[in-house]
């Protein structure tokens, strides 16, 4: 029985370890907040992708995360910067009758003692107007400001699109 | 073992013998949804990178058309990336599928712009566009509603569009859409029913 027990717990690892986005997942603390599982979706830019003109504001991406906040009070995040973009926008996507719609938000609320996924299909960190294309592998780094927790900066790889 | 126990296995066995022939008479359960009868789309010309495609150039196979635009960072990549996903599982078979992305946007996106775009997920896939006018024409034939949404200060704008997946049947005919956030291994599911039909 032990065995089995066994197995099935080596499996479901296996399974959790299979659905996880990537390797060199970056994690960082600060003044109680945590950051995890942060990536960046690869992209061109739009110059090297056959188009004759540039359009404004070039390519874009988006950066995805989770924050947990494990501080006594609710924290905001105010604002993102990273020299990869010529603009950081926060941004939140929503449907509505099947209609996809995104737009800029002025924060995001990360409740105490819980965490808040910026994913596909929800919030999401813009990048505007890329200043370099954004390989798989490398990485970008990325400042974020919090209300009370402050500026945190890091690096995120960029992922396949 | 007693007579009474042999007697309950074997009607418990008989019942779930009976389940599973019954559930295999029932037409297989789509995870997007099914349009039936197939409804006629009609057809449109617009442009590729590399010069004018037409829809029903692709009769004969299974077309799956996502309207969206380039500028989208999360909606538009994950779906085209699960359509990507789900056709790698369907291996030798994917030929059947053709994966046609139109950009509603062609202020910002040139129909190279799109191409390039779409092939990236997959050297497959075809993105398209069109002058403003013919998108919106197109964008309403198939029941796709898009709106440029007012640029910020900056003038970076957003669009808001149907999130769907249309799927076509090889005559042209509408035969299936997928709502967004559908996993690959159910739009694979999807497929191979598709392709039992064909």
């Amino acid at each position: 029985m032990k065995k089995i027990i066994l197995i099935a717990v080596a499996f479901t690892l296996l399974l959790s370890a299979c659905g996880a986005p990537a390797a060199e997942m970056v994690s960082i603390t600060q003044n109680g907040i945590e950051i995890s599982q942060a990536w960046v979706r690869a992209a061109s830019m739009k110059s090297e992708m056959g188009a004759e003109t540039m359009p404004a504001h070039g390519a874009v991406s988006g950066a995805f995360m989770l924050i947990k906040n494990s501080n006594a009070e609710a924290d905001l995040l105010l604002k993102a910067s990273s020299d990869a973009a010529e603009m950081v926008q926060i941004h939140e996507t929503t449907m509505q009758a099947g209609v996809m719609s995104m737009a800029e938000v002025p924060g995001i609320t990360i409740p105490t003692g819980s965490a808040v996924e910026l994913k596909p299909g929800s919030y999401h960190i813009m990048l505007i107007g890329l200043k370099r294309e954004l390989k798989q592998g490398e990485t970008i780094s990325i400042n974020l400001s919090f209300q009370n927790a402050g500026d945190i900066g890091f690096e995120i790889p960029a992922q396949m699109p | 073992m007693n007579r009474q126990a042999i007697l309950f296995f074997g009607l418990v066995l008989l019942f779930i013998a009976a389940l599973l022939g019954y559930q295999s008479l029932l037409p297989p359960q789509m995870n997007g949804s099914a349009i039936e009868p197939p409804a006629a789309m009609g057809d449109f010309t617009l442009q590729s990178g590399s010069g004018d495609v037409t829809l029903s150039q692709f009769q004969g196979q299974y077309v799956i058309l996502y309207f969206g635009y380039t500028s989208c960072p999360d909606v538009c990549p994950t779906t085209l990336a699960g359509l990507r996903e789900a056709l790698s599982r369907l291996g030798d078979k994917a030929s059947q599928f053709q994966v046609i992305f139109v950009s509603v946007d062609p202020g910002r996106d040139s129909p190279a712009y799109a191409s390039t775009y779409a092939s990236r997920f997959n050297s497959a896939f075809l993105g398209l566009t069109g002058s403003a006018e013919t998108i919106g024409v197109v964008a309403k034939q198939f029941g796709i509603f898009y709106k440029l949404n007012p640029a910020d200060a900056s003038g970076f704008y957003t669009v808001d569009h149907t999130a769907s997946v249309l799927v076509l049947n090889p005559s042209g005919s509408l035969v299936l859409t997928w709502p967004y956030g559908l996993q690959p291994d159910q739009l694979e599911e999807d497929m191979r029913v598709l392709l039992k039909k064909k």
